[in-house]
Order: structure tokens, then C-alpha cells, then sequence
């Protein structure tokens, strides 16, 4: 049995939580949280129950599936909603990058196309977002990381300020200006 | 963060903070401090149209893994869903019943306090068992999933109900409740509210406060029960607080004014009656008090404005429910319904037709309440009353820690404080006293102050003078009631500044009278040369006291209190008339009394004899319960009024005819006059020589004397004259007016509906309108409704019911296009005025 693997032979996402300043081991778990969250993804997309694509419910699914909704100590939980979101990011604007230069993905697409779709329909370009996104990054790293969360999380408010250990007063006023700023960066 | 864009989020939130260009525009450039590249951002962030839902999640979907199965309980639909759960429509076997069971699958990030409040509901709701809140079951947890499960109330939320009862699609189910303004819906509404505040005040008891009561919360069963449902949000003040303090939770437009931060008191029992009297605010309405978009301008809205009244927006609302209503939802928690079953009691002392304990505000309460609500006082009167309020309720807590410092140094904080209006005037008299117990002000500080203050006392003396003077030219009722009352207030603070100082304001009550003029006239408009006396009605008994000459007309500046007076008229060639005048506070009035000449008076009348009445303690909610009054001898019409006797007074006066008149045929000339108002009734009474009947005069007439009085009515079992055996609803006055031509009779039509003394029609065909101002009982007496009249009897389109006490005695508005199609007249006249 791989180290890595819980005794039901799917890889102990454990691991996730306990930080690591290796950039190789870094990227490996993303990877792995990447291909898990495609597969949820993929299951999803063909249950009866899944008619709605939202972040939300992917992340909330991924919860369920790799943790089983056991207990998990609050930091736990605040570094799953850290990974899983920032990955989240990732996949979904490699893939709308990808679709539109035309380039097939083998893997189960489905739902991303959904969700990608849902977002679009709703006015937002993914990849201009992800560079203004990268931009505030620079100058208030807290701030993108807030976005993230409510956008590619689909966190509420006080879920998300709860993440970031402020208060929802902060986070509401946090969400005010980033989605001013956000626009008139994405508007230059 | 780095430092360049901590300056620009900061500036972004002070810039929002203004709505001024300018304004936004220099802090923005103080913040950039030459910045180009930073203030073109920053502008642009400012002036960026954030298109609503941006980066915002789509709403929230139900839970992807919906489980089929909690407990014992099989999910079969959703029924609502919201961030505190999903509430599914399920079936529990064992009992083969449908039960309600709420979900809520905690995701990552589920703030444990959510999870925490989730059961807090059901353990709250546990301890509550009451036969208007939505029992709990059954509660568990498996895995992710919380639930509870609830009894299913088969029926719909209140707000539902509103919307039903606003507008009715096709399709849509029956609303519940009777039509909206009818009698019986407000009596459906108090009784809903009064067992919605019996709900809450066994959760009170239990230290649990709701906190999100409204309308989606109350749920109607079939039978229009209430339930009071969601416990969402309670705080049990036995598990403590675990909502983050700041986190405003519940619906705006219900939310109290310290739930909301606009006041900043505590939060207790007392939010939950404030939300319940907007609800019952609604229900008496259909509008809410606080409306608006966005929580943020309701939330404006409670701050700036008081609730405009309800008779404001539906002037149908009888006005002890107003009173209740308005009550409730008192900025302050200190002036609402100190409990819930204070609430719940004047709600079925209403209900039980007996006084409320709860008074309407005064004429002086909604001048202090008004002058509260404008923060920023327009007038000079406005000022002197603010602060005249301050300093007469206020409290002078100052005084006790300002004797601790030395007289000298209090001086020199008197000269520094550039306007004395701001300070309480206990404490310039306790300065100005302590200063004069020191003897020859010589001290600099002291002569200073000294000189100041007696310069404050004169000139609060000339603004208060000024000010009377300008009240008196003033046309406007309440615009004079309350400059008046501004500068009277202005002269008592001189008084109580100066304690030495002789009185100034006078009394008070000199100032609140209402100034009269009296011209007797002819047809022709001519002046009729008259003695005149005057006699003030007993609001309690209806009856006018002994009269007291005035004097011959005309007469001007005739001095009276507010209330209800007979002005009686001697002329030679018309014998006594009697004209009745209503007159509010401080009010001006020129009255023209017309004489028309009258053969042969008492024609058409009955003299009922007098006699004692006697009415029933538990009685209708006049004066008269529980009474034995003498009432004199009088006459009164034997029939209504009829559509013939009226059209020969529009045409011989030009009196503006009611709608309809033209339309009736010439085979209805003897049908009772309708659609007449309150002001009609007495021009055409007074035309004819005489005048309506008082409340008492008329019980007289339909009951008789003496302790056992003839039960009402005295026809038959059941029934009364024609009215009807079922409803007729009717949508536009045309078609009531048809069933007028159908459903009312000829004013002697029936034989049975005659007393011993001759007179038809007492208790049916039309109801009638009576001399009477409209008085409630309280606790500490009788109240007087001076814009209301009684009116008496049923007309034509009421249900016929088994009247066996009198409720037939309405306390009606007056305004002058109040008319009905089943109200008339009739008249009276005195035997010795």
C-alpha cells in the first residue's frame, strides 16, 4: 500500500494539511488534489443529484468525499478550503485557456465546461480575472486570497473571513474594494 | 500589503463614506498626495459600475447530497430553502403522518457557531411546548447532516397570506383569513397577533428571544391558526450569546431599531414585540412602515424617520389596534409593550370590545416625539422645543457631579460655552443660585457669569414673548400648535433658569383654546338678529349639560376648550335651534348659522318620553357602560331620513348632492338617504330645524327605560329589517349601489320594525349616524376620539346574526368624504332646548 494512500486505497489527503516548504511536495499534492477534484468532478456530472454547477458544491462534495465529514480541527478545515480553492483557481482557467485556443482535454470535462460556462454566462472572463486576480496578489496577497475563496470557493462572507481569522465586518468591506479594484484593473 | 495600497484602501472607504463629489474628490487627492497613477486608480474604482452578482456565487443550490433518509423520516420535496437549511416535506412511517424536517449539511467552513445555532433551534423549540409554536419532533445528526424534524402545518406563512390577500393570481390558493378590511379581518389579525405574543411570551419566560419574527416565520394552519415557526435565530439567553456580536441577523424591514444598530440599547425580549407589531402593522395595512430596496435604506429609514401612523395609510384601521400597533413599535424598547402579554392582553381586551389599557400618544407625546425625530431643528420654535423636551423629561444627572467643582471654575465653563441652549437649565439655576448665595458678585468670573445668565433669562423671555405673538397670526393648526407650544416652552425655561422669576408662561391650558365667531343668518344670508347660549356635551353620557348664555349674535372671540358643544339659538319667528361644533385645540372658527324657516316642527317626529337608560357593564365600549343615565324628552324622526326629504334640501340649498342621487328613480323617493357624511347629516338636520340624535337619546328610543330593557332587536329571532341573510361581495360602488336599489327598503316598510313608540327602522335598513363624538373606556377613564362619531345601528348590507348584545355601535371617522351606502340619518329635536 503507496504511503500515501488511505486503507480504502485513496490517497491520504492528510497529508495536505501538514505544511510543507518543499515546492516539489507542494506541487505533487496540489496534483493530486487537482486529478481527485476532476474526478469528483466527473461524478458529479453524471449523478442525478448533481444539476447545478457551483463551486460551492464541488468543494463541498470534495469535503465529503475525501474527509468523510469527520471532525477536523478548524485549521484543518481553513488549509482544505486554502488548497482545494487555489486549486480549483487552476483548473478552471487552464481550462478555459484551453478551450479557447481549441485544444481537447482528455479528461473528464463535463463539468468544468458547466461551471466555466456559468461563470461566463454571468459576465466573467476567467482569464482576465485570474491576471487581476495575480496583480492584487502583489499588493494585498490577503485580499486576492479572500476572492478566491468566495469566487473559486463559492464561501459566503463569514465563511470566508472566518478562513482568514478576521471579522465579517472586515471581510464585507475587503469584498467592497477588491471588487472595485478588480474591475478597474480588468477594465485598463 | 504594501504600503501604496493600504493608502488606497483606505482613502476607497473614507470616499464611499461621502456622497459629495467635492467632498469624495479632496480626499482622495489628500490620500494620493500627487500620485498620478494612484489617483487615476483610485477614481476609477470609485466611479466603476459594479455590476450586481459580480464574482458573487450564483444562490445557493440545494445540497448535492441530499440525503433520502434522517432518523426515521424519508425526504420527499424541498419546501424552502436558505443559509440556515433546507426544509424538506418529508414522511414518517410509523406514524404514516407528513412531518417538516430541516437539513443542514455542514460543507467546509461551516462556521461551527452555524452548526451550533442550528441545534440551538431545536433545543430551543424543545422546551416550548405551546399550542401556537411549531413543535419540534425529533432532532439527530448523521455524519455531515444535521436535522430536525417539525410538525407539518398544512396551510401557508403569513406572508404568503399578504401577498394572497394583496393580489390573487389565477390559480393561486384561498387566502385563509377573511377579506382584507373587513371587520372580521381585523379581528382576525388582533386574535393572530394576540396568540403570536402568547407564543413569544412563553419563549420570553424561557430566556429564549426569537429575533426574526416576521411574516415568513408565522405560519397559517387551514383553520387560520398562527404558528410561530423558526427559532432560527433565537438567542437562549441561557446558552449565551453565539452569534458574533456586530452580525446583523433577520429581516430588515422587521428588524427593532437596537437589532439593527440604529439605537444603541441592548437587545432583549422587547425586539421580538417590535417585530411582531410590524407584522401586525402590515396585516392592518398591507404596507410596511420601514420600505425600501436595500437593507441599508431601510435601515436609513428607521434611523431618520418615526413610522408614519397607520391611519395614515388605511384610515378603515379601528383606532385602538393603531394604538397597539403603534405601541409596539416604538423606537425606544422602554415605550413599547413592556412584555408580550401586555401586548396580548390589549390585543384581546380589543378583541372583547373592552377599553386597552394603552393610551394613544397625547397632542404633547407626538410633538416631543416629532421634535426627537428631527435631529437638525428647523425653526426657532423647533429649537425651544427640543430643548424645552430636554429639559423637562430630561434627566439633570449633571447636577450632583457639578457641585463637587469649585463656583469659580463652574463660571468660567459657563463663559466658555458659546450656546447655553445646550445645557440643562437644572443646571444654570443651580449656578445662578449658587452664585447669588455668595452674595455681591464682585469675583470677575462670577459678575460675568452672573450678567450672562440674566442676559440668557431675558432673551429666552423676548423669544418666548416674540414667539407667542407669531403663533397667534399663524393659519395653520398644528404649525400654531406648535410654535405656540415651542415659545411656551422657551418662557418655562426662563422660569425654571431664574427660579426667582416671576411667572411667566401663565397656564398652559390658556394656551390650547379654541377661539370662536357666531353669525345667525337667514336663507338669504342675511344676519338674523339672535340670543345665543352655549352647552358642552358629556362625551361620557352624550347628553349637553346646562347651557350658558353668550350673548347676541354675531359674536367673535368666544374662548373655548377643545370638545363638543351645542350652540343653542333663540330668534324670533324660529324658535331654539341647536347646532352642534366640534372644536380641536387652539382652533379658529367662523360659524355661520343658518335658519330656515319650519312649519309645524315636531311633523313626521315621535316624542319619546324621558326616562332612564340603563346599560349593561359589559356593554359596548362607550361611556355609557355599566351607566344609568337620565335623559330628558325629545323628538325623533319615526323614520330615516329619505332620498325625497334630502333632494328637496340639495335643491332648495345647493348643498353638494351625494354620488348616485341623480340616479335613483322617482319609485325610490321613500328609501333611506345614503352616502350622506357626518357634516351632511347636521347641514340637512339644522336646515330642517333640527339635529341628530345623541348615543343615548337613540338607545333610549330603540331599548326603552328602566333596568329591563327590550332585548335588541326586538324583532325576530335571528333576524333584523332586511338585512341579509348572506353575503353579496361587491367590487365598485356602482354595483353596491345596484344592490342599494335592490336590498334597502322604504323607510316604514316594515311593520315589525316599529317600538311601541312608532319609530322604524331603528336597527335595520340603514345604520345611522348619531350626534356622538366616538369615546373609548380606559383604565383611567374615558377617552374622547374627537375625528370619530358613533354610529348606531345595522343598514341594509350587514349579516343578519343573532344580536344579543349590542355591537352595533360604531366609532366611525368623520372626515368629510367618509359616506356609505348603507349609512344614513335621522333626526331629533329637544323638547326644552
Amino acid at each position: 500500500m503507496p504511503e500515501n494512500s488511505s486503507p480504502d486505497g485513496r490517497p491520504d489527503f492528510s497529508r495536505l494539511f501538514k505544511h510543507t516548504d518543499d515546492p516539489a511536495e507542494r506541487a505533487r499534492l496540489f496534483e493530486q488534489l487537482a486529478t481527485e477534484l476532476r474526478c469528483i468532478a466527473a461524478a458529479l456530472a453524471k449523478s442525478q443529484v448533481g444539476h447545478t454547477m457551483q463551486p460551492t458544491a464541488l468543494v463541498n462534495e470534495a469535503w465529503i468525499r475525501l474527509f468523510g465529514g469527520r471532525p477536523r480541527s478548524w485549521e484543518d478545515q481553513a488549509h482544505f478550503l486554502r488548497s482545494v480553492t487555489v486549486t480549483m483557481r487552476h483548473i478552471l482557467v487552464d481550462h478555459c485557456k484551453r478551450k479557447r485556443t481549441q485544444k481537447r482535454d482528455d479528461t473528464k470535462t463535463e463539468y468544468f465546461d458547466e461551471l466555466v460556462q456559468s461563470f461566463e454566462r454571468r459576465g466573467h472572463d476567467l482569464v482576465a480575472l485570474d491576471e487581476a486576480l495575480d496583480a492584487l496578489a502583489v499588493e494585498h496577497p490577503q485580499m486576492a486570497y479572500y476572492v478566491n475563496l468566495r469566487f473559486f470557493g463559492g464561501r459566503t462572507n463569514d465563511e470566508a473571513a472566518r478562513v482568514l481569522s478576521i471579522s465579517g465586518r472586515s471581510g464585507a468591506r475587503m469584498w467592497s474594494c477588491a471588487r472595485a479594484w478588480l474591475l478597474q484593473r480588468m477594465a485598463q | 500589503m504594501s504600503d501604496r495600497f493600504r493608502r488606497i484602501e483606505a482613502a476607497f472607504h473614507a470616499a464611499r463614506e461621502v456622497t459629495d463629489p467635492a467632498e469624495r474628490e479632496r480626499i482622495i487627492q489628500a490620500a494620493c498626495a500627487g500620485d498620478e497613477a494612484m489617483l487615476a486608480e483610485l477614481r476609477a474604482m470609485l466611479t466603476v459600475d459594479v455590476p450586481t452578482g459580480f464574482l458573487e456565487p450564483e444562490p445557493p443550490p440545494p445540497p448535492q447530497q441530499a440525503p433520502q433518509q434522517v432518523g426515521e423520516f424519508e425526504l420527499e420535496s424541498i419546501l424552502a430553502s436558505g443559509p440556515g437549511g433546507v426544509v424538506w416535506i418529508a414522511r414518517q412511517p410509523s406514524l404514516d403522518r407528513k412531518v417538516a424536517v430541516k437539513v443542514l449539511t455542514a460543507g467546509p467552513g461551516t462556521p461551527p457557531a452555524q452548526i451550533d445555532r442550528f441545534h440551538r433551534e431545536s433545543r430551543a423549540v424543545s422546551l416550548l411546548t405551546h399550542p401556537h409554536i411549531v413543535p419540534v419532533l425529533a432532532e439527530g445528526q448523521a455524519g455531515v447532516t444535521h436535522w430536525f424534524a417539525m410538525q407539518f402545518v398544512d396551510g401557508h406563512s403569513l406572508a404568503r397570506e399578504i401577498e394572497l390577500q394583496r393580489t390573487r393570481k389565477p390559480g393561486d390558493p384561498a387566502p385563509l383569513l377573511p377579506a382584507f378590511g373587513s371587520g372580521a379581518w381585523f379581528a382576525a389579525v388582533a386574535r393572530l397577533c394576540a396568540d403570536a405574543a402568547d407564543a413569544l411570551h412563553l419563549a420570553h419566560g424561557h430566556r429564549i428571544v426569537h429575533r426574526d419574527v416576521k411574516p415568513h416565520n408565522l405560519l397559517l394552519d387551514q383553520q387560520g391558526n398562527v404558528l410561530v415557526g423558526d427559532f432560527g435565530i433565537a438567542r437562549d439567553q441561557r446558552f449565551g450569546e453565539l452569534t458574533d456580536t456586530g452580525v446583523i441577523i433577520g429581516t430588515a424591514y422587521y428588524m427593532s431599531p437596537e437589532q439593527a444598530h440604529v439605537a444603541s440599547a441592548p437587545i432583549d425580549h422587547r425586539t421580538d414585540i417590535y417585530s411582531l407589531g410590524v407584522v401586525l402593522y402590515e396585516l392592518l395595512t398591507l404596507t410596511r412602515p420601514f420600505d425600501g430596496t436595500t437593507s441599508q435604506e431601510v435601515f436609513d429609514k428607521i434611523r431618520h424617520t418615526p413610522p408614519p401612523p397607520v391611519s395614515q395609510r388605511n384610515r378603515h384601521v379601528p383606532r385602538d389596534l393603531e394604538t397597539i400597533c403603534m405601541a409596539a413599535i416604538s423606537r425606544l424598547p422602554g415605550a413599547r409593550y413592556q412584555s408580550a402579554v401586555e401586548m396580548r392582553d390589549d390585543l384581546r381586551r380589543f378583541l372583547e370590545h373592552r377599553a386597552i389599557l394603552r393610551q394613544p400618544p397625547t397632542m404633547g407625546a407626538r410633538l416631543r416625539q416629532w421634535a426627537h425625530w428631527r435631529r437638525r431643528p428647523l425653526t426657532l420654535a423647533a429649537t425651544a422645543l427640543v430643548v424645552g423636551a430636554l429639559t423637562i423629561f430630561g434627566h439633570n444627572t449633571v447636577l450632583a457631579a457639578e457641585r463637587h467643582t469649585s463656583l469659580e471654575k463652574r463660571c468660567r465653563d459657563l463663559l466658555a460655552t458659546e450656546n447655553l441652549d445646550v445645557m440643562s437649565d437644572g443646571a444654570l439655576a443651580t449656578l445662578w443660585a449658587d452664585i447669588r448665595a455668595a452674595g455681591e458678585p464682585t469675583e470677575e468670573p462670577l459678575r460675568r457669569a452672573d450678567a450672562r445668565l440674566r442676559d440668557y433669562r431675558d432673551r429666552l423671555v423676548a423669544r418666548g414673548q416674540q414667539g407667542l405673538a407669531d403663533a397667534a397670526k399663524m393659519d395653520d393648526t398644528t404649525t400654531r400648535l406648535t410654535a405656540k407650544l415651542g415659545a411656551w416652552l422657551l418662557l418655562r425655561r426662563a422660569e425654571a433658569v431664574d427660579p426667582g422669576a416671576p411667572k411667566l408662561s401663565g397656564d398652559s391650558s390658556q394656551l390650547f383654546l379654541a377661539t370662536i365667531a357666531v353669525t345667525v343668518v337667514d336663507d338669504d344670508r342675511q344676519p338674523v338678529p339672535a340670543t345665543i347660549a352655549i352647552a358642552v356635551v358629556d362625551p361620557m353620557t352624550t347628553l349637553p349639560r346646562a347651557p350658558t348664555a353668550l350673548g347676541s349674535a354675531p359674536l367673535s372671540g368666544v374662548r373655548l376648550s377643545d370638545g363638543l358643544y351645542r350652540i343653542i339659538v333663540h330668534a324670533e319667528g324660529y324658535g331654539d335651534r341647536e347646532f352642534p361644533v366640534a372644536l380641536d385645540p387652539m382652533e379658529r372658527r367662523d360659524l355661520e348659522l343658518r335658519l330656515h324657516r319650519v312649519d309645524d316642527l315636531p311633523a313626521g317626529m315621535k316624542l319619546i318620553p324621558a326616562g332612564d337608560l340603563y346599560m349593561e357593564a359589559n356593554g359596548p365600549p362607550t361611556g355609557l357602560a355599566g351607566k344609568v343615565v337620565a335623559v330628558p324628552s325629545f323628538w325623533l324622526d319615526a323614520c330615516e331620513v329619505t332620498v325625497a326629504e334630502y333632494r328637496e334640501f340639495v335643491r332648495a340649498t345647493n348643498h353638494p348632492a351625494p354620488p348616485f342621487l341623480d340616479q335613483i328613480p322617482a319609485t325610490h323617493d321613500r328609501r333611506p338617504i345614503t352616502q350622506v357624511t357626518w357634516e351632511d347629516a347636521v347641514a340637512y338636520a339644522t336646515w330642517r330645524g333640527k339635529r341628530l340624535p345623541t348615543l343615548a337619546e337613540w338607545m333610549l328610543a330603540a331599548r326603552g327605560p328602566g333596568p329591563a330593557p327590550r332585548a335588541l332587536p326586538w324583532t325576530k329571532a335571528g333576524f333584523f329589517g332586511n338585512c341579509r341573510k348572506a353575503y353579496r361581495t361587491s367590487s365598485t360602488q356602482e354595483q353596491l349601489f345596484r344592490f342599494w336599489l335592490e336590498d334597502a327598503a322604504d323607510v316604514d316598510a316594515d311593520p315589525d320594525s316599529c317600538t311601541p313608540e312608532g319609530v322604524f327602522e331603528l336597527f335595520g335598513n340603514v345604520d345611522e349616524w348619531s350626534e356622538s363624538v366616538g369615546t373609548t373606556r380606559d383604565k383611567g377613564g374615558l377617552r374622547v376620539q374627537p375625528q370619530n362619531r358613533f354610529v348606531v345601528g345595522e343598514g341594509w348590507s350587514a349579516l343578519s346574526r343573532d344580536f344579543t348584545t349590542l355591537t352595533a355601535i360604531i366609532n366611525t371617522p368623520t372626515g368629510p368624504t367618509y359616506r356609505q351606502l348603507s349609512r344614513g340619518f335621522r333626526c331629533a329635536r329637544s323638547t326644552t332646548p
